[in-house]
């Protein structure tokens, strides 16, 4: 606890020390780590080509290759699906995003037309329950991307922040009074 | 004062980037595995033929498999999907690629497949009714799933005949 309050007293002290313009100088600061945060997910975006190229597995449906917690880099690309693909599709009416595995392609040869089924590699069935209503079969538009790059465990992270919402808000308390009060 | 923060700051920095420079080093070096894995795939007899919900033809076919998927892993390599799949056209799709059957495999010793009757996992369903007298190929492809890195599928198709003329009983 005195460690934290020394800390505290510190920052406390540090903030006292600066003169506006200091001030404004760090505000400055925080704000460029934030806005190149942004600016890298954003050029991911328009490289891959997907809406969110770094996805974090949230179920154990593709056990044992991914994991809860694992990373996927994913990359849209402009080729149509193949199967053996692993690809990360929205449902209409759910909000959280599948990785699962194509296993079924069915390319009409007239119009630029795919239907394409998927399947869990740790499920046993395919996916027709999982989708909408009615629906057979998933098309390109509801793909965000397909699977290129694999890191394990980084994810957990995440996870865990989002199980515990206090923990993410301390954390990021806590870094943007270290970028404020640096000296640099 | 803030020494500490400042270290402790530079270490995690530090191990980070060692981290991920490892991580795509490690990547690389799959790029420079080369593997040719010997692989024979046949149709053995075509158990059924008949068409599904009278709109669509339904086959089950049994096939003879033999792959020696070993030299396909390399240090890197956390497991392999195999899957065995029909590829054939038809005149409304161009396309059409149906997964039969796949495995995983996680150890390099359980690499060598020999299976003499193989069944199928899922259905061979096609689109329409196009399943008689179609010459059909067979095509065995291997997800490879790192243990850090990039994701990437090598396959071979054999063309292995057509498919009966008839309907069967």
């Amino acid at each position: 606890m005195d460690f934290v309050k020394s800390q505290w007293d510190g920052f406390v002290g540090e903030f006292k020390s600066m003169n506006a313009r200091q001030l404004i100088g760090q505000g400055v600061n925080l704000g460029l780590v934030v806005t190149s945060a942004l600016i890298i997910w954003k050029s991911l975006m328009l490289i891959t080509g997907s809406e969110s190229p770094v996805v974090v597995v949230l179920s154990g449906s593709m056990e044992p290759g991914f994991q809860r917690g694992d990373i996927l880099f994913l990359n849209m690309g402009s080729k149509p699906a193949r199967t053996g693909e692993i690809v990360v599709f929205n449902i209409d009416g759910r909000d959280i995003p599948i990785v699962h595995r194509v296993i079924k392609v069915h390319e009409r040869a007239a119009e630029n037309h795919l239907d394409i089924l998927t399947k869990g590699d740790n499920n046993y069935g395919d996916d027709r329950l999982l989708y909408a209503r009615g629906q057979e079969w998933l098309h390109m538009k509801h793909i965000m991307g397909r699977a290129v790059g694999f890191l394990p465990y980084m994810g957990m992270v995440t996870i865990v922040m989002n199980d515990y919402p206090m923990l993410k808000y301390g954390l990021i308390g806590v870094l943007a009074l270290l970028v404020i009060t640096s000296k640099e | 004062m803030h020494t500490a923060w400042t270290r402790a700051n530079t270490v995690l920095t530090f191990f980070a980037t060692v981290l991920s420079v490892l991580c795509v080093v490690v990547t690389v070096t799959d790029v420079f595995h080369k593997s040719d894995p010997p692989i024979s795939v046949e149709l053995k007899e075509v158990k059924r033929l008949v068409t599904h919900r009278g709109r669509q033809d339904q086959a089950a076919l049994s096939m003879r498999l033999d792959a020696d998927l070993r030299p396909a892993f390399s240090w890197n390599t956390k497991q392999l999907f195999v899957f065995v799949q029909a590829d054939y056209a038809t005149p409304e799709n161009a396309i059409n690629q149906v997964v039969l059957w796949d495995k995983i495999i996680e150890n390099k010793a359980d690499a060598h497949l020999k299976i003499r009757a193989l069944r199928q996992k899922y259905a061979f369903i096609d689109q329409g009714r196009n399943l008689r007298g179609l010459p059909l190929n067979l095509t065995v492809a291997w997800n490879v799933m790192p243990k850090v890195g990039r994701l990437f599928t090598r396959s071979k198709t054999f063309a292995v005949g057509t498919l009966p003329e008839e309907y069967t009983a």
